[in-house]
């Protein structure tokens, strides 16, 4: 049989052992909680991240750059014919071969349309001609120009 | 304030010496107490000090004079029934480790009950049911009213009175048997 003593440091050696156990698990619990708060902020961040990233690039398909808009000057020599047809824009295509496509509607004249060809703008070209549909061919059109030229143009981004 | 809770009152203060006090105040008696739930003097003794380990890492707050008392026995019997829960299947022991176990209980009962007539008395207790003898311990050895018996044992004052009645002719059956006159009783 334990004395009174015996017991009673008994009891106090257990109770100073469990108060440094719980000492420890109160540290190692802290950490973990601050870990884990620490993880949530960076995946919390890299979540923003990404969200500004989708927002720029989304931004970006909405609103193409203005060196997309072809601005040719008055008389270059390197100048390409463009038009805006219901919303999109159909450059030249320079070199091609129109021999061989079947003319299919007529849409109007290309001095009408907003473009390289519309009249009196900064950027004419200070010519103009008819505009007619491509059979087969939905993102053409062509150009034939007063001067008997013809001119291939093709919705940009095609 | 009694002597518990004014030494309780000084351990939560960081005075250790008052947490041997109240293991000195209260040893002997929880242990015989205990030793009332699972007679085994060895088990008792650990399940005492787990008392006071539990008192030293609970701490709970003293709420008056008998309160401090009656947690702590209220603990013990907790302890001790779950105790007897844990080894209810595992309760077999040697003769030999029965005649020790005897030999310890002895000491332990020259230690708290020196009259010879309350050592009597308790020898007697042992021939009753268990429940009578819980209740006969906390009247008779510890001065615990019928209310704070009820608290301790979880049960209601009338319950524990109703126990109380019953033990008490128990016992006096028990005492005539063993050739005590009703004077002696």
């Amino acid at each position: 049989m334990k004395t009174y003593d015996e017991m009673a440091n008994s009891a106090l050696r257990r109770i100073h052992a469990h108060e440094q156990r719980r000492k420890k698990q109160f540290c190692i619990g802290a950490a973990l909680s601050f870990l884990v708060v620490l993880g949530g902020f960076g995946i919390w961040q890299q979540g923003q991240g990404q969200k500004q990233e989708t927002f720029s690039a989304v931004k970006e398909k909405q609103t193409p750059p203005a060196e997309e808009a072809p601005v040719y000057e008055k008389g270059g020599a390197d100048q390409l014919g463009w038009i805006r047809y219901e919303g999109k824009e159909y450059v030249q295509v320079a070199g091609a071969d129109v021999s061989q496509l079947v003319i299919g509607d007529y849409i109007g004249q290309a001095s009408e349309m907003p473009g390289s060809y519309e009249k009196d703008a900064q950027t004419s070209l200070g010519i103009d001609g008819a505009l007619y549909q491509v059979d087969g061919h939905a993102k053409w059109l062509l150009l034939r120009l007063e001067n008997g030229g013809e001119v291939l143009l093709s919705a940009s981004g095609s | 304030m009694d002597h518990g809770a004014e030494n309780y009152a000084r351990f939560l203060s960081g005075d250790e010496d008052g947490f041997v006090a109240i293991v000195k105040a209260y040893k002997d008696g929880l242990l015989l107490y205990i030793n009332s739930y699972v007679h085994d003097i060895y088990a008792a003794e650990e399940l005492t000090e787990d008392t006071f380990v539990k008192l030293g890492i609970k701490k709970p707050k003293y709420k008056g004079q008998a309160a401090f008392k009656t947690w702590l026995y209220a603990i013990a019997r907790n302890l001790a029934i779950d105790y007897l829960r844990k080894h209810a299947k595992h309760r077999e022991q040697s003769l030999e480790g029965y005649r020790e176990i005897g030999d310890e209980r002895n000491e332990a009962e020259g230690l708290y009950l020196q009259e010879t007539r309350k050592r009597l008395l308790y020898q007697a207790m042992d021939q009753l049911k268990p429940i009578y003898q819980q209740v006969l311990w906390l009247l008779y050895f510890e001065g615990f009213s019928h209310k704070e018996i009820a608290k301790i044992l979880k049960k209601s004052v009338h319950n524990v009175e109703t126990i109380a009645y019953r033990a008490r002719l128990s016992l006096r059956a028990v005492l005539e048997k063993e050739g005590f006159s009703d004077e002696d009783i």
